[in-house]
């Protein structure tokens, strides 16, 4: 019976020990804290896209007593005629981030291995590289060229054949891609793809014919500006509709039809040839835009988003947001505002 | 108990429950622990698949990327009731934010303030009379349910976005609340709540890992998913459209967030969670706030329950997953109560001698689900969610956390109490403020 005791007491103390265990080090952080502070939100947190050059530039406006104090300003000089170590530099074995004080134009390749500030416009051969790139004039890269982490130019930044841009593309003007290139995330008022110059077709206006979604079948009213509509939907061609359309399927816009307002597939979404949708395609899946097709609110598909030659996406004064997990431009393609691939993006020849 | 010597027997049998016949009130009393361990079970399961998804599924953010668009004409709601600590800091950053001017209205409703916050407003309108347009309430239902309900009716454009006045937003935020609602299905968009006064005591600790978990990992995953992430309203938004459509705004409730998160989904929209808009808010730093704070939360929500769960059930618009998440979500606020009644049915069987292998095992499985996978003890999925934040130290505290679910188990249990008194005796239910902390030094 003792044994019983005993063999109980053990037991339960054993139970009391392994409960107990955690609360040694839980009391510990609770007496003498170690880890507590609040999780840290940037007050000042923005998607912009020209975060890391606005920053490049405030360190070299910094530098050359342009700007206030940024802690950040250990520069070296290239391609200065007044600097004779910038002169002779050799732009691989830089150690620190690079100042140009002028324009650079080199039709033999430039790779840096450090972040490289022009002022003044930058035209560098093909097969050129840098991480990063600042210039507040143009930038024009050859073929094959290649930049790692971002690019700025205050003017228009080009980049030939068979190119890669990664991560984080700006302009202040346009920037200009040719065919094969692979890319990220761009931002210019006007992203131009392909060799071929656009040419915008005039709106289908004319031949179109005034309908409505409740004439679709199944068609449900939520609001008096939005219908839904359960499964696959086909629009028909050279039809105008106004109001906002949610699609549970597949969502096929015909040729030279106009919705004026905002749509939504899951399934997919095919914008047929010189067709307008004057709101935002969102889409859980892929998303088609057809050759001569235009878009003007915010492009989002949860999947991959395919656009046609000549399409047009986002207006001049009225810049949008085109964003899937990859896209594919064809040739002749122009958006203004941002187009960005959370994987990849490429530009396509028709 | 002389039943006990019988029910021993019922162990050598091998039956699960004992004979209704022979055992009447243990029978039942097994079974309804049984169903009640089955629940728990579901609900363990549940947030398990939670925090898996959210550490190997594919992470939804689809509109997180729309940085350029031309922005829609919203107004920011601030909803505030004596809050001259703080109303000054969220319109100040209200106005710092990165939307543009021209589509912004701020409307700070002050709703019967007795403290300076009128006064506060008054000064900022002076300044900014182009941007804010003050609603000033000193009549009618108290609530911030009611008090928006009334403010509502000023909104410009179709998008309503609205903070507690404790809130302080970054200057991306607004941006990222409105881009959801580029997609026309979406009725209402809930952005992630940080506490800022985390550091405060131990109370502030435990609700900051809580919290961790609540948005980290389940609201993300329920994204992630496509199941029904959940309107919080505050650090979100609505579209008045579909507000309108789903019958207006509700101020009988003590959880309008609650009421139009499941109005609008067993209607056909969808709500959206974005976990990168994160703000700042308030924590209560006593206990006592923290249990008004969850028996208001307990009451609200399960007012929702009741109205709703059979249309949410029914709704041809869900999927199964939407409906049983959905359901799930509903009766949360009853669990406890749920798992109190398990609690002493265990123990009743216990002195009912029955030494079944039900009484033997569910008291185990009850253990095991409650305290590690379990709707109150997610411990699993606070781990997770605080080492995503990219914290680590401060899981040390998580056996704590066990004594915030025990004074929410019972602060929630006493609250569905006391909702079936309010509803038998027809009281009305009154809203209590959480107090705000912040000294005006701070700001």
């Amino acid at each position: 019976m003792t044994q019983d005791y005993i063999t109980y007491t053990a037991f339960a103390l054993v139970c009391l020990l392994l409960l107990t265990l955690p609360f040694v080090p839980a009391f510990r952080e609770w007496l003498r804290p170690t880890d507590f502070a609040a999780l840290p939100i940037s007050a000042n947190y923005t998607t912009d896209i020209d975060h890391f050059a606005r920053r490049l530039h405030a360190d070299v406006s910094a530098r050359l007593g342009l700007g206030e104090p940024t802690g950040f300003e250990d520069f070296e000089f290239v391609g200065d005629p007044a600097s004779a170590a910038g002169a002779d530099l050799d732009w691989r074995k830089a150690e620190k981030r690079l100042i140009a004080r002028s324009s650079i134009a080199s039709p033999s390749p430039v790779r840096s291995a450090q972040p490289v500030y022009v002022q003044g416009s930058l035209r560098a051969g093909a097969e050129s590289s840098f991480p990063a790139l600042y210039a507040t004039g143009d930038i024009t890269l050859g073929e094959h060229s290649t930049v790692d982490d971002w690019a700025h130019a205050d003017g228009v930044l080009r980049m030939g054949q068979r190119s890669v841009a990664l991560r984080r593309m700006s302009a202040g003007n346009a920037i200009e891609l040719d065919n094969e290139t692979c890319f990220e995330r761009l931002h210019a008022p006007a992203l131009r793809f392909g060799s071929r110059v656009s040419h915008v077709l005039p709106p289908a206006g004319a031949e179109q014919t005034p309908a409505s979604y409740a004439d679709l079948p199944g068609a449900v009213r939520q609001t008096p500006l939005l219908y839904l509509i359960r499964g696959d939907c086909a629009l028909p061609p050279a039809s105008i509709y106004r109001g906002s359309l949610v699609v549970t399927g597949f969502l096929t816009i015909g040729a030279a039809t106009t919705i004026i307002g905002d749509i939504k597939a899951r399934e997919g979404v095919s914008i047929g040839h010189r067709a307008s949708v004057q709101g935002a395609v969102t889409c859980e899946k892929r998303v088609y835009v057809y050759k001569d097709a235009r878009t003007w609110g915010p492009v989002v598909s949860e999947s991959d988003i395919l656009i046609g030659a000549n399409a047009l996406v986002g207006l001049p004064d009225a810049p949008t947001t085109v964003t899937a997990r990859n896209i594919i431009v064809e040739d002749g393609v122009v958006v203004h505002g941002t187009l960005w691939a959370r994987e990849i993006g490429m530009v396509k020849q028709a | 108990m002389g039943a006990g010597p019988s029910l021993a027997q019922v162990h050598a049998t091998g039956a699960l429950i004992p004979s209704f016949k022979d055992y009447p009130i243990a029978a039942v009393m097994a079974s309804l622990l049984f169903l009640i361990v089955v629940t728990m079970m579901i609900y363990g399961v549940r947030h398990f698949m939670f925090t898996m998804n959210r550490l190997t599924g594919v992470q939804r953010h689809p509109y997180i990327d729309i940085a350029v668009a031309r922005w829609p004409m919203i107004t920011v709601f601030i909803a505030a009731h004596n809050e001259e600590k703080v109303i000054a800091g969220c319109i100040e950053a209200l106005l710092n934010t990165d939307y543009p001017a021209d589509r912004l209205k701020i409307i700070p409703v002050n709703d019967r303030s007795k403290d300076g916050t009128g006064e506060i407003i008054d000064s900022y309108v002076a300044r900014y009379p182009a941007r804010i347009s003050p609603f000033h309430r000193s009549t009618g239902k108290a609530g911030k349910s009611a008090a928006l309900k009334d403010a509502l009716h000023f909104a410009e454009g179709d998008i309503a976005i609205i903070f507690d006045a404790d809130y302080v937003p970054g200057r991306g935020l607004l941006k990222q609340l409105v881009a959801p609602f580029f997609d026309p299905e979406i009725g209402a968009v809930m952005g992630r709540v940080v506490p800022v006064n985390s550091a405060a005591n131990l109370l502030t600790r435990l609700l900051d890992l809580e919290r961790s978990g609540g948005y980290q990992v389940d609201q993300q995953a329920r994204m992630n998913l496509n199941l029904l992430p959940q309107y919080g309203g505050t650090v979100g938004g609505v579209r008045l459209s579909a507000v309108e459509a789903v019958g207006g705004w509700h101020d009988d409730t003590l959880a309008e967030d609650t009421d139009i998160t499941f109005r609008l989904m067993l209607n056909g929209w969808k709500t959206v969670y974005t976990n990168r808009s994160e703000c700042y808010e308030e924590v209560p730093e006593e206990w006592s706030v923290r249990i008004k704070q969850v028996t208001r939360w307990a009451k609200g929500h399960n007012q929702v329950m009741t109205r709703y769960w059979w249309k949410f059930a029914t709704s041809s618009y869900l999927t199964l997953g939407q409906r049983l998440d959905g359901l799930l979500l509903l009766f949360v606020f009853v669990i406890p109560l749920v798992m109190l009644a398990g609690w002493c049915l265990a123990l009743g069987l216990n002195f009912l001698n029955a030494g079944s292998l039900l009484a033997s095992l569910i008291p185990i499985f009850a253990l095991m689900i409650y305290g590690t996978l379990g709707n109150f003890a997610a411990f699993f999925e606070i781990v997770v969610a605080v080492l995503i934040d990219g914290n680590r130290r401060r899981l040390r505290l998580l056996p704590f956390n066990m004594l915030g679910f025990l004074v929410s188990l019972f602060a929630i249990s006493g609250a569905v109490w006391s909702l079936l008194l309010d509803r038998i005796f027809k009281r009305e239910m009154v809203w209590d403020k959480t107090i705000r902390y912040r000294s005006k030094a701070a700001e």
